[in-house]
């Protein structure tokens, strides 16, 4: 295998990393900025969008199905769990966030903290043998019978691998469009700038409210089916570390900045690869030197790299 | 608003009351009964990722305890009481106090997690607390020491890797290793033993990558390992890290043998990875339990008693450990001292095979089982189609440069 | 007639503290899942008597403000003889002590991320990184070098101060949510060398760590009859209580009022010619040296330390005490911790289900009491202000 090989699939590792990270990310940009809050249970939320998928892949019993069928059914799974979990999110956003929303965004930040604390561990005591590694089918293998991968320079670029990659970047895009051309999109960002004059020009504050928080969530489920996809397995503690990473991608970003999530999510994930690829003994502290760099460009750029949309009032 | 405010502590008073009633009682020492009744207890991680190995080896020792109790033949009535030490050190030693605080408690087994273990040794010899570890294989919690109170069922790394070379080695004829482990002392030990033993063996690995526990992504590691093209790639962890890397390494095509230890011999590794399992090796200290004399009436036993969880790989160990404890207080009574010494003394035989305890404790009999993972299961070898020649290992095929056929039949 | 309201009010605060110390003493001793459920049902119950009995309890409660000293004074003299009375009342008494010890170590971290957090509004999430900055630089110097805990203790706590330091730059930066997460990835990459350098115990960590030995008096000793913690539960208490003076006397100072200033519009208290960012490094390394210091105390009693003890988890614990506690109230952080470190504890009884109640229980609070426990109101200066205008003025 010749180094471009091993470069490539340092690439391709990166972005589907850093699919999941952006996903996650945005979600917690957008909580940010609609309610002030920073949501330590959104990460949770991609964990459960995993177990969720897992449960309705076994309902429809769509393993025995095939052909047109079976794609149905998957899309419906996806589509399903999207918003079952969205629905979760608004949920929790009713119950537990938006009542400590009103004090300091730090409150918000440890109530959460708790909130997903309790999530991850209903799953692992309700759900049967919760606190094992549980099997995630690969799904995709089915779409393409006969041919699984296609080799390019070496590297072994599996199909349904790809395609995760393709329903990734085209659900960021869409996003992105979403936000930027539709109204629903105008009138989450003009609540995100500022919640008081956006309801002063009519808008329905709570609403809005409720739907940044089903989109965050479901997008979230989105990457947690693509996670159990990708690695095969998923366990009830998937979401911690997920979190963490998801907020850090978002305050790289800019807390607050829907692109600048997305771009956080990317940088972080293609650190991580890229060190753990080109450093002696890089695996074992990726994650750390990703800190480091996270730590470096606040440093240099303390407002986050596309800036936080946010005025201080004097 | 205020009346019914007062109704309600009225009745929380008298809630309060009843329950305070209730739990007076509860403090209280039992009545004196017939035999004396003798605590021992049990640590292990009955929380958090390896609950089920802790839960298999609880369910194992109770269940000893329940045969005892039940033969007439002992003096004293045994009660378990157990502790949670979650896999985590902190955790580990906070426990070990509360048990070794309790004078009550004559005798413990403990322990799956090594790191757990290595910190809590010291605790049982500051409060002479009699410890027997039923699951970590790490050698230095034994060897590293000469408490008298701290001795061990199962075997170490060191006998667990020696008979692993001599098993790839010398039997099956593998040369080419690429070694992964996890970075705590566990993983460390592991890859640290097996160097050892392939180094008497003159074999040095083609590489070496430490990976962290809770990491999930290991693709980049192996990648490289894929440009070495290994034979065998070697694996010193536990089941969470290592599924994730046997699955990530067919998903890449890595074209070699899949090796681990004690550390995936778990259900876990096979529910988890379906198909994908066929095929991996693992090693086990003692022997089989079904070749036991007494082992398929422990498996009898344990399934008519009806417990939720599987007794998992280390349960006939703690089984064992049980049987020993209860053995040592019939023998010198509830005394702590007295027990730690006689519990050094143990030769005996019980289902894992025969039990001889070193000067460090350490139960020094060499058995090791290499087994591997066919249709979801985890056979012993020298009862699997591979051995009998009616299934290849992946290594074999690869080996000579052909493809291997998945032969999984489906649990 | 004032003395023997005086006196009333002495026999109101020795009746209401002994009557809450066998009440705790009875909630250590009993193993059951009726204790928490009994607990939870006195706290609704003095909730709702507080409400009904309004002015009956505040009268109880009066005497608590008034006459501050002495109500601490019988605390200590409580806390002093615990040791003594929970043998002959507990069965695990030991355990009890350690966990208490734990409690007693926990207060001072949380202690010093309150002075960081509640009054001058700095999040630090790598409480647990500093914490176990001051504990390694013990265990190092007392294995490596033999040093003895009456150095090693200090020079801890100068460690974890220093180790602030290195933040300087961030701090002077960014604000906010910012610093949150520079701190989060310090802290992460604090453990990771930790577990990776082999010089100073790697996934291993310190085994074997020297207990704390005054002046030729091992820490190892039994005291009479009471077990060798009882050495640890003074030395914690004695170091915990000089603690909570520092603290007590820098919020009632300029220091105090001024970090409040700086917590609450950092922009006005600029403009008033604090320097926000010198101050708030001050702050920073001050906090840091207390959780240096709890680390050492830690090391010493356990003699073991890895690198799991430090991790993210335990921060985030320490922040959760500070603000269920209400940020900027040494007695609300006080209460918090016993909440938050001997309730889990209790908890082991329904092990399966502990952490998930856990995790409700931050977020009822939370909701419940969304500004802490006993959350900071403003400032009172009225009786501090008669007594300097009294005194003339200077």
């Amino acid at each position: 295998m010749t180094s471009a090989s091993i470069f490539l699939q340092i690439i391709f590792n990166g972005i589907m990393l850093g699919i999941q990270y952006s996903l996650i990310a945005v979600g917690f940009s957008l909580f940010f900025g609609v309610l002030d809050v920073i949501n330590f249970a959104h990460g949770d939320i991609f964990m459960l969008g995993a177990f969720v998928s897992l449960i309705l892949i076994n309902v429809t019993g769509m393993l025995t199905a095939s052909g047109a069928v079976y794609i149905f059914l998957l899309i419906l799974v996806i589509i399903l769990s999207m918003i079952i979990v969205g629905g979760l999110g608004v949920f929790f956003e009713r119950i537990v966030v938006k009542p400590v929303s009103k004090g300091p965004t730090l409150m918000s930040l440890v109530a959460t903290l708790g909130l997903g604390i309790a999530i991850r561990e209903a799953v692992r005591l309700f759900y049967p043998r919760g606190s094992e590694t549980k099997r995630f089918p690969e799904l995709l293998v089915k779409l393409f019978p006969g041919k699984e991968a296609i080799e390019f320079k070496g590297v072994i670029l599996r199909y349904d691998n790809l395609l995760i990659l393709a329903v990734g970047v085209i659900v960021v895009i869409l996003l992105a469009i979403y936000i930027n051309k539709t109204k629903m999109g105008l009138t989450i960002r003009a609540v995100a700038q500022d919640a008081e004059a956006a309801s002063m020009m009519g808008v329905n504050k709570n609403l809005i409210i409720d739907v940044t928080f089903f989109i965050g969530s479901a997008l979230a489920a989105l990457a947690g089916f693509m996670n159990g996809l990708y690695y095969n397995s998923i366990i009830f503690d998937m979401g911690a570390m997920a979190g963490i990473v998801g907020f850090s991608a978002a305050v790289i970003g800019g807390l607050g900045n829907i692109y600048g999530a997305i771009v956080g999510g990317f940088l972080f994930a293609m650190v991580e690869s890229l060190s753990a690829a080109l450093i002696p003994k890089g695996s074992e502290y990726m994650t750390v030197i990703a800190f480091a760099v996270v730590i470096l460009f606040l440093v240099f750029r303390p407002s986050g790299i596309l800036g936080e949309r946010a005025y201080e009032r004097v | 608003m205020r009346g019914s405010l007062k109704v309600v502590s009225l009745v929380i008073i008298i809630l309060l009351v009843f329950s305070l009633l209730l739990v007076s009682n509860y403090g209280c020492k039992p009545k004196e009964e017939e035999k004396k009744v003798v605590k021992i207890g049990f640590i292990g991680p009955l929380t958090g990722k390896y609950s089920k190995m802790g839960i298999g080896g609880l369910n194992s020792f109770k269940l000893a305890v329940m045969q005892q109790n039940n033969s007439g033949k002992n003096k004293y009535t045994y009660e378990v009481v157990s502790f949670d030490d979650e896999c985590v050190p902190q955790k580990g030693v906070e426990v070990a106090t509360k048990a070794c605080s309790d004078p009550e408690i004559i005798a413990a087994a403990t322990h799956y997690c090594s790191m757990v273990a290595i910190s809590c040794v010291d605790v049982y010899h500051k409060f002479g607390l009699p410890a027997i570890v039923w699951g970590a294989v790490l050698p230095d919690i034994t060897y590293g020491n000469d408490y008298i109170e701290v001795s061990r069922v199962n075997g170490t790394q060191v006998e667990q890797n020696e008979f692993n070379a001599h098993f790839m080695v010398d039997e099956l004829g593998f040369k080419k290793f690429c070694i992964i482990h996890d970075t705590t002392d566990y993983g460390r030990g592991h890859l640290k033993y097996f160097l050892k033993a392939l180094e008497k063996r003159g074999i040095e690995p083609l590489s070496i990558d430490g990976v962290t526990i809770g990491q999930k992504d290991f693709t980049t590691i192996l990648t490289k390992i894929k440009a070495l093209n290994p034979e065998v790639v070697y694996f010193g962890g536990l089941t969470a890290e290592g599924s994730l890397i046997k699955s990530q390494m067919d998903k890449l095509g890595v074209k070699a043998q899949f090796l681990g230890t004690s550390g995936i011999k778990s259900d876990d590794f096979n529910t988890s990875l379906g198909e994908h399992a066929e095929g991996t090796i693992c090693m086990l200290d003692g022997a089989p339990i079904e070749k036991m004399p007494g082992g398929l009436e422990f498996k009898k036993a344990y399934e008519e008693a009806g417990f939720d969880e599987p007794y998992e790989a280390y349960g006939p160990f703690a089984y064992c450990a049980a049987n020993i404890i209860i053995k040592a207080i019939e023998k010198v009574g509830p005394d702590r001292a007295k027990v730690a010494e006689e519990i050094n003394k143990t030769d005996t035989e019980d289902i894992i095979g025969r039990i001889h305890f070193n000067e460090y404790g350490q139960n020094d009999v060499p058995l090791v089982t290499a087994y591997v993972s066919q249709d979801g299961q985890w056979v012993p070898w020298d009862d699997s189609l591979y051995a009998k020649g009616e299934r290849e290992l992946p290594g074999f095929a690869y080996r000579e440069g052909r493809e291997w056929v998945n032969p999984y039949q489906g649990p | 007639m004032k003395k023997e309201n005086r006196f009333l009010d002495y026999i109101k605060i020795i009746l209401v503290e002994v009557v809450a110390f066998f009440l705790f003493l009875f909630f250590l001793k009993v193993e059951s899942i009726w204790t928490v459920i009994v607990a939870i049902l006195l706290v609704a119950l003095i909730y709702f008597l507080s409400k009904i009995y309004k002015e009956k309890f505040q009268a109880l409660l009066e005497p608590f403000s008034r006459y501050q000293n002495f109500a601490i004074g019988v605390l200590f003299i409580l806390l002093v003889l615990y040791p003594i009375i929970s043998p002959l009342m507990i069965v695990h008494s030991t355990y009890w002590t350690l966990i208490l010890i734990q409690t007693g170590i926990y207060i001072m971290i949380a202690l010093g991320l309150n002075f960081q957090l509640g009054s001058t509004g700095m999040m630090n999430l790598a409480t647990a990184a500093f914490y176990g900055i001051g504990a390694y630089t013990a265990g190092l110097l007392a294995l490596k070098l033999g040093w003895p805990a009456l150095i090693t203790i200090p020079l801890a706590g100068l460690a974890a101060a220093f180790a602030g330091l290195l933040l300087v730059i961030p701090i002077y930066k960014t604000k906010g949510h910012y610093l949150a997460l520079v701190t989060l990835a310090f802290g992460f990459m604090l453990v990771l060398a930790a577990d990776n350098i082999e010089v100073i115990g790697g996934p291993q960590g310190l085994k074997n760590i020297p207990p704390v030995n005054i002046f030729g008096y091992s820490f190892l000793n039994n005291i009479g009859n009471l077990h060798f913690y009882t050495n640890y539960y003074y030395l914690v208490l004695a170091l915990l209580g000089i603690t909570i003076l520092v603290f007590a006397r820098l919020f009632n100072s300029w220091v105090g009022l001024t970090s409040a200033y700086i917590r609450d519009d950092e922009l006005a208290a600029k403009g008033c010619g604090i320097n926000t960012n010198f101050r708030k490094l001050i702050v920073f390394v001050v906090g840091n040296f207390f959780m240096g210091v709890a680390g050492a105390l830690y090391a010493h009693m356990i003699g073991f330390i890895s690198p799991p003890n430090f991790q993210f988890a335990q921060s985030l614990l320490i922040v959760a005490i500070v603000i269920i506690g209400g940020m900027d109230n040494i007695l609300g952080v006080i209460i918090a911790s016993i909440l938050l470190v001997v309730f889990p504890e209790k908890l082991r009884v329904i092990t399966e289900y502990r952490i998930f109640l856990y995790g409700i229980l931050l977020v009822v609070t939370l909701i419940l009491r969304p500004r802490g426990i006993l959350p900071f109101g403003p400032r009172k200066y009225d009786s501090s202000i008669l007594k300097f205008v009294r005194k003339g003025g200077s």
